[in-house]
Order: structure tokens, then C-alpha cells, then sequence
């Protein structure tokens, strides 16, 4: 790290003006590495590199925010005055003293990320490979490799310094079969907040495979149902939880609740899902996308019971606008030192229940049963969303039959998480192959929720019913 | 730590063993303001600069980028694109433009630079940030139905960009941009719907406060208490902002890189009638004001004009300096990046649909039973491979030539060429809007369409 404590302690108080709330100067320089195959060769092998650092001054709900790609003292000397600057506050002309110094996030075997370039272009080929042998119903495969890392430190007005670093590796593989003038798209990966020994865990080989598994069992699939119907969703594996993270996750960060945007204003303490519900946002848990030990202004990440038992417990929060509920959750995030944060989730889940995946698809006579989500649209002024089904199946006399494809789920979100009236015991996290977007900040997130029902839904398709 | 030139980084390019190299280079002094209930809630300054440099060796092409020219970070980018430049596949058809040297004027901070607004940097910032809130003021005076904002935005750009290559290309230029967004929640305590407007351009004084809260308000209250409709088809008046998403969507379909991938619908029809001969879209780059205006494009060729679709007949695509190749024709300065991490490839620009005599309002009289589709939204369900669109939005029930009932969860759909043939009628009205690259880019403007007819369902 190219900024040492001294000048982050000149800098920030250089910019301290008086009658503030909070100032932070946060700092990260990483590099990235993204390769990808397709038409079964290299298409790209991009190195990239930044570095930069954000001030910002905060009075009430107003943030003065500047922010610099050079990171000498001069540059970083120069936001400072110019942040003052804007606020058009007398300068404090105080110091800051140094408390706390943490460092290191989660223990990574290989933090460094020292595997050699060619080792990374083999595990890419080797995914390459396996799709293209595996069928001769493979007409395309696309495979891509992204590392991240980052190092990040911040430092506070409470004199509060934190350094982290931060590395994500991201590692898919789609397909594409086709046959008899039908086609279809699968993709598996994974991305998560780990070091290279995840290959070992997660071969190449396997994700390739599990790929062309699933692209050749929808391929043959007959088009979904449409109309009125139980549904189960399965457990997050199959990236399931993003329904929640996006119909209900967004409602409950903290700044659409101020702004009165959110479906979930002013609810805290009220019953807004079935008792069967306990919706958790975690930023503990080790080697996930969405972890982190701190957030980007300081606060520790944290596992926070946002609903209990159906009951709304606490918003998401970040500094700004956890201050009027009195409640810092640790959610305020940035995409990187060109924004301000704000609340954001990490990883966030239904929690698991007392049912049985078994117990649930048998309770079924005639419904759908969800593996698998892609692309979602939500409407967060209504709470509405609709989902692509990527993997469904029928559900016929409580057991799973035959696997259908094209359907959408449509529903609303506050009104799904009260129907909900079954919850198994299966929690899992997604793949961490998703991300995040709002107000143009894009961060890493993992969803999950355990296998669930909701007993009416309407399910757009192109069958019968 | 040593700064490099552009000169000097394709000097250290070449003296690696590449054949070719072309450094493009942005410098950015950035300007954003969100306001949300008269509260300032931020107000961001910011400096961006960035390189992006594409390496050629033989029919090879790597790529990689930086946002500084630090010497060392230069030389490890070298050095590892040199390492895995024998990876990649050749490219036949990707090449670097030939030497140019730009106008001085169009680096220049002075009026003859039509693309930078003389005063937009002595402007001072309280009398933008009074701007951004008129916006709200605007929308909260329109109706009482306005009921909460999500945030009125306000970003500028003062950009240089320096384009070089190892053929002598030296292309540097000077733009202002600002680009404004209100995001306003109306309709019913019970029945809320979220809307965006946006607006962009290069002169400050053609941010039009008023108009773009007033536009967003219209927007979110136009359906409110609304239902949905019998299914079936109908005329269908597509308000001009609606319009421009979709023309935004269909017009990638005119993308030279899109059409070469396969990708479009309009391949193999230059020159066939594509659409009813009332209809003429023009991709213009040059536009006085417009937000995606340039003098060059980000391969170094001069901008121009150019016709797609004149009279119903296709004319042209829009290429980069690859897809002109592939298709042995010239390039039509229209390649653009997202930013200095993005490789060139061609897009829209201002893109426009000539407009009509008619009025909006005459319009309306004109139907006897018809859907006013007012807001588009999610214009992505438009399959530019297949033809098949459907569009879910709201607007109002046309009867006897009159609004009458608000209309929700509506949507339309049909394929691309039955859109094009069944236009009746086009307005006289439209304004140029920004829209984001997910839904199909472009700063667009089409008039108000009147088409007959289209299906209608309840989505």
C-alpha cells in the first residue's frame, strides 16, 4: 500500500471542516485479470489495474464527496482542500489521532494470488475442453476467469483505521446445445471471496460438466405450465435466492426506508412475513462473495436478523442513515473509492426451517418445482417482480416428474413472504455467480434461502395448464 | 513516478516486439449532484484518467488498461499481453486507422469547439445544484399525485480524449457533457409506480429543469388507477418517450458488429423497404448540443452523418473500423467505448426518426378505440435475432378520439417488422433522451407513432 498512516492522518484532517457528522478518507489500489474462451479459443486475456482514494464530509443527509485515481500526497492533499471546499464549512483545523488498527479479513490460504498466468489459462482450457468433448450437441461453449484483488484501507474521523483485503475469483462456464431446431443455454460457476485453492474444491472439469448436464436435460424439456399454481422453490444452490435478495432484500436497506420508497416503510416491529420467515444478512461467513470483515466506512460486517419470525426487526444500514434508527448494521458499501457508500446487502438468506425438501414436494398435487432462477426484473416502488425459471419441474401427485422450461414467475414480494407456509431444513447459499447494481454501484453478493413453499402463484409459460 | 505519453507508450510497445499499438486516453474532471427533497445529498467531484491500449502482433490483437500511465504499470501490462499474445485467435479483420491529425479547435476551451460549452465550467456549482432541485420543484407542482422522489441527479463530464496509433494517428479532443435524471414515485397511496426521465447534452443552458420534472411527473401519475384491458388488437399511439426506448432497442439492430455476429434481424437488406415510407432514422454524431456528439470517434475517424433507413429503405449500418472491413466497405465513424476499459465497437449515437405534421393531440382525435402506451417498461424483450418483441407498460384507453381510462399492466407485442410496416401516422413532436446502454443506448428522439394495428395483451 502505497499511502502510509501518516499521510492518511494529514490528509483527512487537511479536509475537516467544522460542523460535521462524519469524515472518512478510504483508499484501494487492486488489479484484475479476466480471461475468456469462446468459439473454443482465447478471446481476451485483459490485465487491468487502479487505484484511488475518496474523501468525503458528511453533515446530516448532505455528503461531500471527492475522489482521485493519483494517490501522491499532493493529489490526495488537493481532494482534501477541494472537498472542504464545497462544503463551505470553516476548516476545523484539527487532527486525527489514531485508535484501532485492524487488518486482514478472512485467512486465505494464497492472499497473494501468486498461481502463474499459465496455470489460470489451463484451468480455462480445461473447461474449454471438457464442454466441447462432452456432447456433440455442444455448439458453443464460453468459459471465463476473473480474479480481483484488492486491497483497501479507511480511515475516520473517530480516528478509527481499518485495512482489508479483499479477493474474488469468478470462474464460469456456458453452453450451448442444440437439436432438432430446439437450443438452450446453461451456465455454472461460481465466484466467491477466496484464493486459489478453490479450483481444488470446484474442478474445471466439474463445472463444465455440470453445465452440459443441465443444458442437455432442458434442452429436451417440454414448455412450462402457465396459470395459477403451488410453487416450491429449492434451496439456493441453483442461485434461488435471488427472488428474496431482490423482492425483499432492497426494501429493507435503509435508505429507500428514509426516502419512504421502500414497500417495507415504516413496518419495524410489525409482522410483514409468515412466522415461518426469518430473513438474515450475513457478512461473516467465510469465503463468500458478499463477505467482508468491515464495511467500506469502517463498520464490522455483522450477521443482522433483518425479519424475525415474520417480524420486521431492523432496516440495513450504513452511518448516514442508521443514525435516526439508531442502529449500525454494517451495510454501508461502495463499488470502489469513485462513490460514496451506501446501504447495500452482503449475503443475504431465508433462514432454514423445520420441514423436509421431501416433506414439502410431497404435500404438492399439481404445482412447480424451482431449481433454478436467471434474470429478474423487480418493481421496488410495488414490491412486483417477475423471474426467469432457467431449471423447473413439474410436480405431479407429489413427486418430481419431468423437467419444463420457459417459465416465468411473477409475484409480489411483501405478499409471497407472508404465503409462505412451508420452510425445510436445507439452507444454502447461491454460487456466487450474481452481483449486485444500484444507483450505478455495482458489488459482490451471494443469496440463499432453503427449499420453501408458497402455495399460490402465478406462473407465465407458454403449456397449458 | 514517471508518467508516460501516449508517443511513449507506443514506442515501449513496439521496442517489446508488438507490430502495432493504439493508446487511448482519457482525462476527466467529473461533476455529480443528487438532490432528493430539496436536500443536497451529494455533491462529488472527481478526477478520472485512464488508458486503454490495444496491442497488435501479426493478426493478433490483445488488450489491456490502466487508470494511470505510470511507467511500471505500463510495462507490466506489456509484458503481459506479450506473454499471452500467441493465445488469441487471429483477427482477420481488425486494423488500425490510417494517420490523421486532428483540427486543434476541437481540443481548444473556446467557442470554436462546437463541442464544448464555454461556460459550463465557470457556472457556479449552487447555481446547479438549484437547477437539479427545480427539477423536484417542477414534479411536486405538477400534480399532488407526485408523492416521493427517489433522487434528481446531475452529472457533467469535461473530458479529453487523446487517441493514438503506431500509423501516425494523433486525434485529441475536448467535450463538455452533462446528462440530468429525476427518478419520482406517483399515482394512488395503494397503486405506486416508479418513473425515470433523463436528458443530456453539451450546453448547460439546454438542461431544461422545468420540463424534465414535469416529464417525469406525467410518467408516474399518467396510469394511476388504472386497470388492465381486454386483450386483443388495437391501434396503438406510442407516446414519444415509449418511442424512443424502442427505436433505441431496434436500432442495434443497424449496428454493423451486431449485423456481422448474426445478430440481426436487418442483415442482407440494404437497400430492400424495411418499413412504411414515412419512416427515416438518422444516426447524426454531429448534432449541435447533443449528448452524444463528437467530432471523432474512438478509433480516431472522423464523425458523419449517417441515413439508415431513408423512406422505409435501408441504406446503411453503422461501422467500425473492423465491421466496415469485414464488410469491405468504409467505416462510418461510429465506433465508440464505454470507457478507456472497453474495446471499441459500434454504436448509436444521436439517433432520430424524422418527424410528421401531425400533432400528438390530432393524433388521439384520429382514433376511435386505441392504447396511448405511454411509459415502456423493459424494452429488452425485443429479439433483435428472432424479430419478436413484448413490451409490458401502462398508459391510457384512447375512445372516440379521446383519453378516457387510466390502463396498467398492459402490454404490447409482435414482431419488428410488423411494427415498421404498420405505422400510420408520425408526429411532429420529440425529444432527445439518453438511454442506457442495458436497454440500447444512444441519445434518441422519436415523434409520437401511431400504429395499426398492434396486439395488445394484460401482462
Amino acid at each position: 500500500m502505497t499511502v502510509d498512516k501518516q499521510t492518511l492522518q494529514d490528509v483527512l484532517a487537511r479536509s475537516l471542516v467544522k460542523g460535521i457528522d462524519l469524515a472518512d478518507i478510504f483508499v484501494e489500489e487492486w488489479q484484475t485479470m479476466n480471461i475468456q474462451m469462446r468459439n473454443n479459443m482465447f478471446k481476451s486475456i485483459t490485465p487491468a489495474g487502479q487505484k484511488g482514494a475518496g474523501i468525503r464530509l458528511v453533515k446530516g443527509l448532505e455528503t461531500y464527496y471527492c475522489s482521485t485515481g493519483d494517490l501522491d500526497t499532493d493529489s490526495l492533499m488537493t481532494a482534501a482542500g477541494e472537498v472542504a471546499g464545497m462544503s463551505k464549512l470553516e476548516p476545523a483545523g484539527r487532527s486525527i489521532a489514531i485508535g484501532e488498527h485492524k487488518q486482514e479479513a478472512f485467512e486465505l490460504a494464497d492472499s497473494t494470488f501468486t498461481l502463474p498466468l499459465a496455470d489460470k489459462l489451463a484451468y480455462v482450457q480445461q473447461g474449454n475442453d471438457f464442454a466441447w468433448n462432452y456432447s456433440d450437441k455442444v455448439v458453443q461453449v464460453i468459459v471465463s476467469f476473473s480474479e480481483y484483488i484488492r486491497a483497501i484501507q479507511l480511515l475516520n474521523l473517530d480516528g478509527h483505521w481499518v485495512k482489508e483485503n479483499r479477493n474474488i475469483i469468478e470462474f464460469r462456464v456456458s453452453v450451448i446445445v442444440k437439436d432438432q431446431g430446439k437450443s438452450f443455454m446453461a451456465t455454472e460457476g461460481f465466484g466467491a471471496y477466496d484464493d486459489v485453492t478453490v479450483f481444488q474444491r470446484r474442478q474445471p472439469d466439474q463445472v463444465a460438466k455440470d453445465a452440459c448436464d443441465l443444458a442437455l436435460r432442458m434442452l429436451y424439456a417440454k414448455p412450462s405450465p402457465a396459470g395459477e399454481m403451488p410453487v416450491v422453490i429449492g434451496n439456493g444452490a441453483g442461485g434461488t435466492g435471488a427472488v428474496f435478495h431482490e423482492a425483499c432484500g432492497h426494501g429493507l436497506e435503509a435508505d429507500f426506508q428514509r426516502k419512504g420508497i421502500s414497500v417495507y416503510r415504516n413496518q419495524l416491529g410489525r409482522q410483514v412475513a409468515s412466522p415461518l420467515v426469518s430473513i438474515i444478512d450475513d457478512a461473516t461467513i467465510p469465503r463468500r462473495k458478499g463477505s467482508f470483515k468491515y464495511d467500506e466506512e469502517g463498520t464490522p460486517g455483522q450477521k443482522t436478523y433483518a425479519i424475525k419470525q415474520g417480524v420486521l426487526n431492523t432496516y440495513l444500514t450504513d452511518r448516514i442513515n442508521g443514525k435516526d434508527l439508531d442502529r449500525y448494521t454494517g451495510n454501508g458499501r461502495r463499488e470502489n473509492f469513485r462513490y460514496p457508500p451506501v446501504p447495500r446487502q452482503s449475503n443475504l438468506y431465508v433462514d432454514k426451517g423445520a420441514h423436509k425438501k421431501d416433506e414439502i414436494i410431497a404435500s404438492v398435487d399439481k404445482g412447480l418445482y424451482v431449481k433454478r432462477v436467471g434474470g429478474g426484473i423487480v418493481d421496488s416502488a410495488k414490491g412486483d417482480f417477475s423471474f426467469n425459471v432457467l431449471e423447473g419441474y413439474l410436480i405431479e401427485a407429489g413427486k418430481l416428474t419431468e423437467p419444463v422450461r420457459g417459465a416465468v414467475l411473477t409475484g409480489n414480494g411483501p405478499r409471497v413472504l407472508k404465503e409462505i407456509d412451508m420452510v425445510a431444513d436445507d439452507l444454502e447459499l447461491g454460487n456466487g455467480m450474481g452481483g449486485c447494481g444500484k444507483v450505478n454501484q455495482f458489488v459482490p453478493v451471494d443469496m440463499g434461502c432453503p427449499t420453501l413453499r408458497i402455495p399460490r402463484m402465478i406462473v407465465g409459460g407458454t403449456g397449458s395448464k | 513516478m514517471a508518467e508516460l505519453s501516449n508517443a511513449q507508450i507506443i514506442n515501449e510497445v513496439l521496442s517489446h516486439g508488438f507490430d502495432g499499438c493504439e493508446v487511448y486516453r482519457l482525462e476527466s474532471k467529473n461533476t455529480n449532484i443528487s438532490v432528493c427533497h430539496q436536500t443536497l445529498e451529494l455533491l462529488d467531484r472527481q478526477t478520472e484518467k485512464g488508458v486503454g491500449i490495444r496491442f497488435f502482433k501479426g493478426k493478433r490483437v490483445g488488450f489491456g488498461h490502466l487508470d494511470n500511465f505510470e511507467q511500471t504499470n505500463v510495462l507490466n501490462v506489456i509484458k503481459t499481453i506479450y506473454a499471452v499474445i500467441d493465445n488469441l485467435p487471429e483477427q482477420e479483420d481488425t486494423i488500425l486507422a490510417g494517420k490523421q491529425v486532428s483540427d486543434a479547435k476541437y481540443h481548444a476551451k473556446s467557442p470554436d469547439n462546437p463541442f464544448y460549452d464555454p461556460e459550463i465550467e465557470s457556472i457556479p456549482l449552487s447555481a446547479k445544484i438549484d437547477k437539479v432541485k427545480a427539477v423536484e420543484n417542477a414534479a411536486f407542482a405538477y400534480s399532488d399525485m407526485v408523492r416521493v422522489s427517489r433522487v434528481a441527479s446531475y452529472e457533467e463530464a469535461i473530458r479529453s480524449v487523446h487517441i493514438a496509433n503506431s500509423n501516425g494517428l494523433d486525434v485529441r479532443y475536448l467535450q463538455s457533457k452533462w446528462r440530468a435524471m429525476y427518478i419520482v414515485i406517483g399515482g394512488t397511496e395503494t397503486q405506486r409506480q416508479m418513473k425515470t426521465a433523463e436528458l443530456g447534452g453539451i450546453f448547460f443552458r439546454d438542461f431544461t429543469a422545468q420540463e424534465l420534472g414535469r416529464e417525469a411527473a406525467k410518467k408516474a401519475i399518467i396510469s394511476a388507477g388504472g386497470q388492465a384491458i381486454p386483450s386483443g388488437e388495437m391501434t396503438v399511439l406510442l407516446h414519444s418517450k415509449a418511442a424512443n426506448q424502442i427505436f433505441s432497442r431496434i436500432s442495434n439492430g443497424f449496428v454493423g458488429d451486431t449485423v456481422d455476429r448474426n445478430m440481426s434481424i436487418f442483415k442482407d437488406k440494404l437497400g430492400r423497404q424495411i418499413a412504411v415510407p414515412q419512416l427515416t432514422i438518422v444516426d447524426d454524431p454531429l448534432m449541435p448540443g447533443g449528448y452524444k456528439s463528437s467530432a471523432y470517434d474512438d478509433e480516431g475517424i472522423p464523425c458523419q452523418k449517417v441515413v439508415l433507413v431513408d423512406k422505409g429503405v435501408l441504406q446503411s449500418y453503422l461501422y467500425s473500423l473492423t465491421s466496415a472491413k469485414k464488410n469491405n466497405t468504409q467505416p462510418t465513424g461510429s465506433s465508440r467505448r464505454s470507457s478507456y476499459r472497453a474495446q471499441p465497437t459500434a454504436s448509436l449515437s444521436n439517433l432520430y426518426v424524422e418527424k410528421g405534421d401531425m400533432s400528438p393531440e390530432d393524433m388521439i382525435r384520429q382514433i376511435d378505440y386505441g392504447l396511448y402506451f405511454y411509459n415502456a417498461l423493459d424494452v429488452r424483450a425485443t429479439n433483435l435475432v428472432s424479430g419478436d418483441f413484448s413490451i409490458n407498460g401502462d398508459g391510457v384507453l384512447i375512445e372516440k378520439g379521446k383519453l378516457t381510462k387510466p390502463v396498467t399492466t398492459v402490454s404490447i407485442a409482435g414482431t419488428i417488422p410488423e411494427f415498421l410496416n404498420r405505422i400510420t401516422c408520425i408526429g411532429n413532436d420529440m425529444t432527445f433522451e439518453p438511454i442506457h446502454p442495458f436497454f440500447g443506448g444512444g441519445n434518441v428522439a422519436s415523434p409520437t407513432i401511431m400504429v395499426t394495428p398492434l396486439v395488445v395483451g394484460s401482462s
